[in-house]
């Protein structure tokens, strides 16, 4: 249970480079509990944002702290770590193991107590609705329940920072009505932070929303104060049309 | 707890489970084709060395390179990378659970080796040594493997490395030098070969790999991170390498011809006790025959042989009672199982030793003639009908038909001759023209 006095995600002038591009410039960003939703085109550093965030990169500049630590420090980073929970945008996985096995191996990694582990990997993967395949080497999965593994494995040790990259691809519409659900239910005692294309798992989920165009934060607020600045905007719903405003204005 | 359930798990499913049947079958096909009566530990410990250790290491190295690679090959890195567990614990114990396949089946081998020769023995037993160097040598392959997959996880790497062992630990072990009498023999370099043994330096040859082993381990936390602590590691290990290679060189044996003594590669001078025979065991009645300990089950057929062999000759000037047979070999055959061969006492009964030629051979065709004559009638091999250059000490086609002609004669009549020329036959003073 993390308390609100911290926000679990406090970035100051964030940069992050990669070679000599510049992929995230500038970024500030405090976020405490709930789910939030990053949006923004492709390119436009979302998951480079995820990935400083999973500690996988080192901020080229400015100030992150991740829980209260600071991740450039081992102990800070190792104290991150364990309570984490990522989901890459594309997850890599060991064909020969069980659904189980694979929970369970990264239970074991993220140096949860030995005695909550077996049941912690049960209720992982109950909650992601894959119990009857439990069993089953990952080889034999469709892409829907690979990606369900994988929303397992970054669910395990209940983490106060949940960070999940495009979750939803590839779910079925039921599965992701589920997703939303579970999304809600970590986001009640923890931080999520998705990164989607899905305007509708933002407005079904989040309550909070940055948008990010071209390494900057463009926007940020509610789904609702998204869907307010739709005047002028193109799109289906009231957001996409706030999403491509926003854009619109931000780049002149 | 964490360790063990994640060595278990990466146990499971590892390319390392693979090599298992694989070297079981090869040491089966090893073992069947030369692991039989007698069953020696000196024939077992030297199989157990040069037959699994040379194919496991190499196709350990292959399946560590396989396994190292596999979270790059499988993009599985990032979430790796987010995980608590410091990453050098998560690689050793992948490590870990490829290189104890290898080590299980070269156990599960050398178990079933020696419970099928400790029954028989009866002299000297496992050697413990070359087993301490080969599972050295096991982890050092496996260890180098596993760097090589790391730095390079390519689908490529894991043939390769096996490749590259097999083919280093061939260049070592036939590292050969010719001595000025013409004999070749393995040069210091060939004693860094798991496959080559001596107890003089079996200890550095285990340091040397123990090194290489914290070498390939140093290199691969050093990749991880770079701190102080693991660059000592680092210089621990190559120090390690260094003083087992420089150990092994010293420990060699060397002839020093100058002074006809065998000395280290300081110059000292290794006593001769390191080289004496163990004492032999010895049966008989009016004919002793004495042999290795190892072959003790074997000496009341041999001296059974070799009074059968002598008994013609009982009574004869020249003949001592007891005679005692040297020259006493085993035949092994994997459908014949030991055969007693007593042909090499033969020569000492037919020739003094001042008449012998080179290497104790038979060169007076009167000799060999009698030497046919005896072998024939203990069902030895006589060497007649065999195309061999001359001098080799083979007897002549004219010895031959000789020696035959005289297992002709009714058994009186080679007591006569016998009695009357036995003396002259051992001082080598007869011909051919003298045989009856």
């Amino acid at each position: 249970m993390v308390t609100n006095v911290m926000p679990n995600v406090d970035a100051r002038s964030l940069t992050q480079r990669i070679g000599r591009t510049t992929i995230l410039n500038g970024i500030d960003l405090e976020i405490s509990g709930g789910v939030f939703g990053l949006l923004g085109p492709n390119g436009a550093g979302k998951t480079t944002l995820l990935r400083t965030f999973a500690t996988i990169l080192s901020p080229a500049s400015g100030e992150l702290r991740l829980l209260g630590y600071d991740p450039r420090r081992g102990a800070g980073r190792t104290a991150i770590r364990r309570r984490l929970g990522y989901l890459p945008q594309h997850l890599g996985y060991y064909p020969g193991f069980t659904v189980f096995e694979f929970v369970e191996y990264f239970a074991l990694l993220k140096e949860m107590p030995n005695a909550e582990i077996r049941p912690a990997v049960a209720r992982a993967i109950e909650r992601v609705g894959l119990a009857d395949r439990a069993k089953s080497k990952l080889k034999t999965l469709s892409g829907g329940m690979l990606r369900r593994v994988g929303i397992a494995q970054a669910i395990v040790n209940d983490p106060d920072l949940l960070l999940l990259d495009e979750p939803t691809a590839g779910l079925d519409p039921e599965q992701r009505v589920l997703f939303r659900a579970l999304l809600r239910e970590v986001g009640q005692t923890g931080t999520v932070i998705i990164s989607t294309h899905l305007i509708e798992d933002i407005a079904a989920a989040c309550n909070q929303v940055a948008l990010l165009d071209a390494g900057r934060i463009v926007f940020r607020g509610t789904p609702d104060d998204l869907s307010a600045s739709a005047e002028g905007g193109v799109g289906d719903s009231a957001l996409e049309r706030g999403y491509t405003r926003v854009l619109s204005g931000a780049r002149g | 707890m964490t360790t063990l359930r994640l060595f278990a798990i990466e146990a499971r499913h590892n390319a390392g489970m693979l090599l298992v049947p694989v070297i079981l079958l090869f040491a089966w096909y090893m073992l069947g084709t030369q692991l039989w009566e007698p069953y020696l530990w000196s024939s077992t410990n030297e199989l157990l060395r040069k037959s699994v250790v040379p194919l496991a290491a190499p196709a350990i190295a292959g399946a560590a390179a396989w396994m190292a690679g596999r979270d790059r090959r499988r993009s599985v890195s990032d979430l790796l990378a987010t995980t608590p567990l410091p990453a050098a614990h998560r690689h050793l114990t992948l490590l870990s659970a490829t290189t104890v396949w290898a080590l299980v089946a070269y156990l599960l081998v050398a178990g079933y080796m020696f419970a099928r020769t400790a029954p028989n023995a009866t002299w000297a037993g496992p050697e413990l040594w070359p087993m301490v160097t080969a599972i050295a040598a096991l982890l050092a392959h496996g260890a180098w493997g596993y760097l090589a997959g790391y730095r390079i996880p390519s689908r490529f790497t894991a043939p390769i490395a096996g490749v590259v062992a097999f083919v280093v630990q061939l260049y070592l072990s036939g590292s050969m030098t010719v001595q000025t009498d013409g004999t070749q023999i393995s040069t210091w370099l060939a004693r860094l070969a798991v496959s080559d043994f001596t107890p003089r330096v079996a200890a550095w040859q285990a340091l040397f790999y123990a090194g290489l082993t914290g070498v390939a381990l140093a290199a691969l936390w050093l990749m991880l991170r770079r701190d102080l602590r693991r660059g000592l590691l680092l210089a621990v290990a190559v120090t390690s390498v260094v003083a087992g290679v420089v150990g092994v060189w010293a420990a060699t044996p060397r002839w020093d011809y100058a002074n006809n003594r065998v000395v280290d590669g300081w110059g000292n001078t290794i006593a001769a006790e390191e080289y004496i025979a163990p004492e032999p065991v010895c049966d008989g009645g009016d004919v002793i025959v004495c042999v290795h300990p190892q072959f003790q089950p074997w000496l009341d057929r041999a001296a059974a042989d070799a009074e059968y062999l002598v008994a013609p000759l009982q009574g004869l000037p020249g003949i001592t009672s007891p005679v005692e047979c040297h020259k006493i070999g085993f035949g092994t055959g994997r459908n014949d199982g030991t055969r007693v061969v007593v042909d090499g006492c033969v020569d000492q009964l037919v020739a003094d030793e001042s008449t012998q030629g080179q290497y104790g051979r038979i060169e007076n065709d009167a000799q060999q003639a009698i030497s046919v004559w005896m072998l024939t009638r203990i069902g030895g091999h006589t060497m007649c009908g065999m195309s061999v250059d001359p001098g080799m000490g083979f007897p002549s086609a004219a010895a031959c038909d000789a020696g035959e002609r005289f297992a002709a004669l009714p058994e009186s009549d080679q007591r006569a001759w016998l009695e009357s020329h036995y003396a002259d036959l051992r001082a080598g003073k007869l011909t051919l023209a003298d045989l009856p």
